[in-house]
């Protein structure tokens, strides 16, 4: 089986093919953080799409240090910022409106999914790091790398994250006991 | 792993997304349209004679730098530059005074003070003899 690290150097060469690949390793991943970042699905498939052309672009300067996933969530992440910049609607504001993508991808379900509460509670870069952390299993090395932040801060905003997502989850909890 | 992280991780994969077939293709198409760029930051490759001529021009500047300071011997304080600070006051051309001044006759009495004061420090020279004489 090809690793990553062995696909990137036949990209680095010149391999669509090899990219390709890991396109279709990391596509589904990065498209399901991005539907929750973005304020539409067109704009998180044209980050999607942005992101993977400025890694292959810019493959020389990755740093095999790094997972290729950080290095890949840092693009994509800079890519939501740069199609969100452009809409006038905030990120809190989305939920509300028929075309969030996130409640259209969501599964019905009795209780409220924690990442929409997440969206509407956390910052941009909390969000991220509890993203990272939780559906990504990132260690806090690789959330601070992919963020541009230093692992105390990252550790400090994870804790603030945890305890305000606690909150949320209680109160969904208590919110379902009353109405049974 | 506790119930906020298993919640968090659940809730993450109930994200359902599908890449459709046409994006898909739209990456395929725009990574096929791409040159992935040059590394900018590579350093500049020198062939060895390039450092052959490097050294030989550094060790000839050491050369010249003792040569210098051995051959040239210790600098005179004349040779040294001085720093001046005084400025040259150009005044205007004055018209000549006629002076009519007469020379003083004070030749005597000067004679006269200076023969004192050669007595009296013979006297002084006398007296301080005498007590070194007492003493020792």
């Amino acid at each position: 089986m090809t690793t990553d690290l062995e696909l990137i150097e036949a990209a680095r060469d010149g391999s669509v093919d090899a990219f390709t690949e890991l396109v279709h390793a990391y596509r589904e991943r990065l498209l399901r953080f991005l539907v929750t970042r973005c304020a539409s699905f067109a704009d998180a498939e044209d980050a999607l799409q942005d992101t993977f052309i400025n890694a292959y672009r810019y493959l020389h300067s990755y740093d095999p240090q790094w997972r290729f996933s950080t290095w890949l969530y840092r693009i994509a992440i800079r890519n939501a910022a740069r199609h969100n910049s452009g809409n006038v609607t905030e990120l809190g504001d989305i939920a509300d409106s028929e075309g969030d993508p996130l409640s259209t991808c969501i599964k019905d379900s009795e209780r409220t999914n924690l990442w929409s509460a997440a969206r509407r509670v956390l910052s941009d870069e909390v969000y991220t790091a509890m993203w990272l952390r939780y559906a990504e299993d990132m260690s806090v090395n690789d959330i601070s790398g992919a963020l541009d932040r230093t692992s105390s801060w990252t550790k400090v905003n994870l804790m603030r994250g945890r305890q305000a997502l606690e909150a949320e989850m209680n109160r969904d909890d208590s919110r379902s006991k009353a109405y049974g | 792993m506790d119930k906020l992280a298993a919640r968090l991780r659940k809730d993450a994969a109930d994200i359902h997304v599908d890449v459709s077939p046409e994006l898909d293709n739209r990456i395929r198409a725009s990574l096929t349209g791409i040159t992935p760029e040059a590394p900018s930051d590579e350093k500049p490759r020198h062939s060895p004679l390039f450092w052959w001529a490097s050294s030989l021009t550094g060790l000839a500047a050491a050369v010249a730098v003792i040569a210098i300071v051995n051959t040239g011997g210790p600098s005179s304080p004349a040779s040294v530059p001085v720093a001046s600070t005084q400025t040259d006051i150009v005044l205007p051309e004055l018209p000549a005074l006629p002076l009519k001044a007469e020379q003083a006759m004070s030749i005597s009495p000067l004679e006269q003070e200076l023969s004192d004061i050669q007595s009296d420090l013979e006297k002084a020279r006398e007296a301080v003899s005498e007590d070194v004489r007492q003493i020792f």
